[in-house]
């Protein structure tokens, strides 16, 4: 029998050598042929995976282009307080007075290192939860149910806290998060309906550190008001691993009702 | 994006890896294409079997048992190459490609052929770098002699004469499992 080398070596993928360059212009292209025959193919299947998991079709109306509704959109923003703003403070919300909570107590922060403000077009009725697929190491804390739906895991090592997942669940029109410590933004991409905010915060110098530097990830969806929150101690890329082996959905569960002024409140990793 | 994490999601069925995977892997899978093609047909016609090989790498996302992705992207386009030149009636790339090897006619051919890739794979391991490298690029990735010379700094006639030497050991390899070959032409 007459055979090619060509076929023979079928199983011989060099994995450690690399031909051709990337071009942007050749990817989009090659992006939008897909594209195309994805939609001849596989609309239904789309369509169906849609409601499944909040991050995959968010990410998927960024990379296809799919059809933006006209919706008010909640927002995220983020700063760093300058030198001269003074401390950051807000008031905090505490007291429950006939079934709602007020706002009493002005909190201030020294050791602010970065400050997330959200506006909400409307009050969230519900409250987010997610499941993870993916974990570098078992939660010590957290339950979930029979399917893995939770809103907190957390992982404490016993010298360390390589992780800990949470929903945020008091998002309101103008609330405040602060975070501590010396601050910097890793990554800040807009996946569709998600803002994905990637910051660092080096917490050596701060009055009470417990630990050197944590790493944040916030996942908030535009659409719902919704926010995720991955915190640890492992690096950036584990905990991007996270994120993107994890299911978001409406949980089911009301929003905690508040009035008054517009709220501050912390993002800690030991918390959430 | 770790290659690993991306093979994850493309098995979980995350329709968003697409583009992450395109944005990765377009320029690898357009050059291996490209050496396949490029002497049969234009740039169309070579986007075309690059998106197909996505496509179907999307399709066949729940039998990916590999995992190295990069292998299996190659291998696939490979394959729709290598399909696309034979609806178009042109000729493979490689003059120096064929091996007569004689195998009794049987049924279990496919099982055979499986085998020979099996002892391939060895051989080709046993190559010593360059020679390994040279081979690959060469048979693999359809390198252009003259390319992979340029590539790593050798002269071409050192290429093809590496390239010989890795032929000549493949069939040691073969003849000492049972199978004897020869080069020959289709």
């Amino acid at each position: 029998m007459k055979t090619r080398i060509t076929d023979l070596v079928l199983d011989c993928c060099p994995a450690d050598i690399d031909i051709g360059e990337y071009d942007d212009e050749l990817a989009t292209r090659i992006i939008d042929r897909v594209q195309a025959g994805l939609g001849v193919k596989n609309q239904p299947h789309r369509i169906r995976k849609i409601p499944r998991a909040f991050l995959i079709a968010a990410v998927l109306a960024l990379a296809f282009g799919t059809v933006a509704f006209a919706i008010a959109e909640y927002t995220i923003s983020l700063r760093k307080p300058s030198v001269d703003e003074g401390l950051v403070s807000g008031f905090r919300y505490e007291e429950v007075v006939d079934g709602k909570v007020w706002n009493s107590r002005i909190l201030a922060f020294p050791d602010a290192g970065m400050v997330f403000t959200f506006t909400c077009p409307e009050e969230m009725t519900h409250t987010p939860e997610f499941r993870c697929f993916w974990l570098p190491q078992e939660a010590t804390e957290g339950i979930t149910d029979e399917q893995g739906w939770t809103k907190r895991l957390f992982c404490d090592s016993g010298d360390s806290i390589p992780y800990c997942i949470s929903t945020i669940d008091s998002i309101s029109d103008g609330l405040q998060l602060v975070l501590s410590g010396d601050v910097s933004v890793v990554k800040e991409e807009r996946l569709g309906e998600w803002e994905l905010l990637e910051v660092t915060s080096d917490c050596s110098k701060l009055i009470y550190p417990t630990y050197d530097r944590a790493n944040y990830i916030l996942l908030f969806q535009k659409t719902t008001g919704y926010l995720v929150l991955i915190s640890g101690e492992l690096d950036m890329d584990t905990l991007e691993h996270i994120a993107y082996e994890m299911e978001i959905r409406e949980s089911g569960i009301p929003k905690v009702e508040h009035t008054g002024d517009p709220l501050i409140g912390t993002i800690d990793l030991a918390r959430g | 994006m770790n290659e690993k994490r991306l093979l994850r999601r493309l098995q979980r069925g995350d329709e968003s890896v697409l583009p992450e995977l395109i944005r990765q892997y377009s320029g690898y899978a357009y050059a291996i294409a490209s050496n396949i093609l490029s002497h049969a047909m234009g740039e169309e016609d070579i986007e075309e079997v690059v998106s197909d090989s996505f496509l179907s790498i999307w399709e066949n996302r729940e039998n990916i048992e590999t995992e190295i992705l990069k292998a299996y992207l190659a291998a696939v386009v490979r394959n729709k190459a290598k399909t696309a030149l034979r609806k178009h009636h042109a000729e493979e790339p490689l003059e120096d490609d064929i091996l007569q090897i004689s195998i009794p006619n049987q049924p279990e051919q496919k099982i055979l052929l499986s085998e020979l890739r099996e002892i391939a794979h060895d051989a080709v391991d046993s190559l010593g770098e360059p020679d390994r490298e040279i081979f690959q690029r060469y048979y693999f990735l359809y390198q252009k002699t003259e390319d992979i010379a340029e590539t790593l700094g050798l002269k071409d006639a050192t290429v093809r004469a590496k390239l010989s030497r890795g032929r000549k050991r493949l069939k040691v390899y073969l003849t000492e499992r049972g199978f004897d070959c020869e080069d020959t032409h289709y």
